[in-house]
């Protein structure tokens, strides 16, 4: 058995203050609330981009195309990131792109959260038939190459924001179900699901209150990782074409268009290639803390 | 909201809440078998059992204790499963109170499960990680509606100070308890329950030797203030001797002798009984003399997909006849409540 009764001493040494306690918490998930602050970053702008923006992300100006960034020789205060290939402020672009990307990464990962863990709970609570059903399928799911899926998914159902997320989530579930499933697997052989049994629980109540709280920490892992997979994978999709559509502000569309000028305007590239790599972060440092704090054997107050 | 002292009327005092069958017993199995069917190949094919409990005779008294003894693998555990209904059995019938559990429907079971519960081997694993001490304790009471809405909490509480654990340890979770005391927080969950009769599955093996008295001391107090009936399963003499009134000696799937404590301690008639004794440690000057005397048994257990034709036993027994390969000897009365399935006891008789 991996766990150990830890030592308890019902004196408490000089009882810390409140805030110490929380400075003290936040000190030893720093990484956790560094991501925290990231996703808090994002939301904010996400919300409020019309006000923090400095122009319309849709006017463009031919005149002033491919203007360089602020902090280089013949930049301009007025546009801090420079200017695309069509004169709009990058800046603005970018702040937009995080609604897009909050969006469709939130979205699609509950789509896939809410097929895959509950196949995965059924595959491997009740086993036999369901299970080889769900194992099969997923199994298939996995093995197609996300890219022709998705794309074929999208191709019938057209490009739009809905369809992306769509798309995102009939393609990722598989993974959220492997994982449960022999999460469950583990679980249902544990004494204290016989003991749940043997007081009469329903089977609904032993999965909603004795297997789901118990693979939380797994959820939490899977959901972030996923998050940050689904914002890069929109990005993919609307690089190729088949995502969001321009001029709709969009990392990934930001990144197709700059592709043609990367050798010469870096910068058309490189600023959306940074936010998504920020937001990605972000979300996997929230994560890892995350399943930290709602591990019971790491949670110390 | 949890000022007000339970009501005594929703803990019945147990003497009075199990009449006992016409024949005074409380629980009666008869012919249980669990076959477990292994499956190959791609289309689950079964290939063939495992027979881990097969043909198992036996009854138990209000408030009596029956050790069940054997070695890992012999169908001990699967046993108390059967009775709790955690495994469907192959066959046989369960009489509870008179009533073939073994037939119930899932909402008759409700009702019975308060009356039979389980104590399980591993307290590591018997406790949901996730819950505090008092929602471990107190679901059955919420759910069930065992107390009163709201009284709950003084349940928990009483239910703790009896398993002799502090009434403050209900906000805690199990991983801040040592193993004894999380044995203690599975006890009291079963007696929310108000049970009549308790399945102990190897309540101290995983249990420090320090400790494995106290909580056999726990149980054998709760029997007294409640009147309970125990079903002890042990690999070891040792713990079923001081609690047990009588004890059950278990082979391969099949009872091979039962007796009252005393009779089986003093005058074991089946040779793997006599080889299960030999095999206690006797920590007294006199233990000498009977270690000369020590009859281990060779060999490992026979499978129990495969086993033995004849006497299960008679691979690895030491007083082997020729016949013991070809007749299953059947569980005789040899004496006022000892039964034993051998042919050197009168078996070959019938």
């Amino acid at each position: 058995m991996p766990e150990f009764a830890a030592p308890y001493s019902d004196t408490e040494e000089a009882a810390p203050t409140t805030l110490k306690r929380v400075l003290q918490k936040m000190w030893h998930l720093r990484m956790g609330v560094l991501g925290g602050f990231l996703i808090l970053c994002l939301i904010f702008v996400a919300l409020f981009c019309p006000y923090l923006a400095p122009h319309d992300p849709y006017k463009q100006d031919i005149t002033k195309r491919l203007g360089k960034p602020a902090f280089m020789d013949g930049g301009k205060a007025e546009y801090p990131l420079g200017t695309d290939h069509l004169g709009r402020d990058l800046l603005t672009r970018i702040l937009y792109g995080t609604r897009i990307s909050l969006v469709v990464g939130l979205a699609a990962v509950i789509l896939m959260l809410t097929v895959g863990v509950t196949l995965g709970l059924v595959a491997g609570y009740f086993g036999g038939k369901a299970d080889a059903v769900i194992s099969f399928l997923v199994n298939c799911m996995m093995g197609f190459p996300f890219i022709l899926l998705a794309m074929s998914l999208v191709a019938v159902l057209g490009a739009s924001l809905q369809n992306i997320i769509i798309a995102l989530g009939c393609t990722g579930w598989p993974v959220f179900t492997r994982v449960i499933r022999i999460e469950t697997m583990k679980l249902r052989e544990r004494e204290f699901i016989l003991a749940a049994k043997s007081l009469a629980f329903s089977t609904r109540r032993i999965l909603a209150r004795h297997i789901l709280p118990n693979l939380l920490p797994a959820i939490i892992v899977l959901a972030t990782v996923e998050v940050a997979r689904a914002i890069i994978r929109e990005s993919l999709l609307s690089f190729l074409g088949l995502g969001i559509q321009p001029p709709t502000p969009s990392w990934g569309v930001m990144l197709a268009e700059g592709r043609d000028y990367m050798l010469l305007q870096w910068w058309l590239a490189a600023f959306p290639g940074m936010a998504i790599f920020l937001a990605a972060l972000g979300i996997n440092l929230l994560g890892d803390a995350l399943r930290d704090l709602v591990d019971p054997y790491l949670r110390k107050t | 909201m949890m000022g007000s002292p339970v009501p005594e009327s929703r803990h019945p005092a147990h003497p009075t809440s199990a009449p006992a069958t016409e024949d005074g017993h409380l629980l009666e199995v008869r012919g249980l078998k669990k076959h477990f069917p292994i499956r190959k190949g791609l289309l689950g094919r079964t290939v063939g059992y495992v027979y881990a409990v097969d043909g198992v005779s036996f009854s138990i008294r209000k408030g009596e204790t029956l050790g069940l003894v054997g070695e890992s693998g012999c169908g001990k555990s699967t046993i108390g499963r059967c009775l709790l209904r955690l495994y469907e059995p192959t066959a046989g019938e369960i009489f509870f109170q008179g009533t073939d559990i073994s037939k119930l429907s899932a909402g008759e079971m409700i009702q019975f499960h308060t009356r039979i519960q389980m104590i399980f081997q591993d307290p590591y694993s018997s406790l949901n990680p996730r819950l505090r001490v008092r929602e471990i304790i107190g679901e059955a009471l919420r759910v069930h509606h065992l107390v009163p809405e709201g009284d709950w909490m003084e349940r928990v509480r009483q239910l703790l100070a009896e398993v002799g654990l502090q009434p403050d340890h209900m906000a805690r979770y199990p991983h801040e308890f040592s193993g004894g005391q999380r044995q203690r927080i599975g006890v009291a969950r079963s007696l929310a329950m108000n049970p009549d009769l308790i399945v102990a599955d190897e309540p101290v093996s995983a249990l420090d030797v320090s400790i494995q008295a106290q909580v056999i001391n726990l149980l054998d107090m709760l029997k007294e203030k409640h009147g309970l009936s125990y079903i002890v399963i042990a690999h070891d003499l040792a713990v079923v001797e001081h609690i047990s009134d009588r004890i059950a000696v278990m082979y391969l799937g099949k009872l091979v002798e039962t007796a009252r404590d005393r009779d089986l301690y003093l005058n074991p008639k089946h040779p793997y009984t006599e080889a299960l004794l030999s095999a206690v440690p006797i920590p007294a000057p006199g233990g000498r003399e009977r270690r000369k005397s020590r009859k281990l048994i060779q060999g490992d257990v026979a499978s129990p997909i495969n086993p033995p034709s004849g006497c299960r036993f008679h691979t690895r027994c030491p007083k082997m006849m020729e016949q013991c390969r070809q007749i299953d000897p059947p569980l005789l009365e040899i004496g006022p409540e000892h039964h034993v399935a051998c042919l050197l006891c009168g078996g070959g008789r019938s």
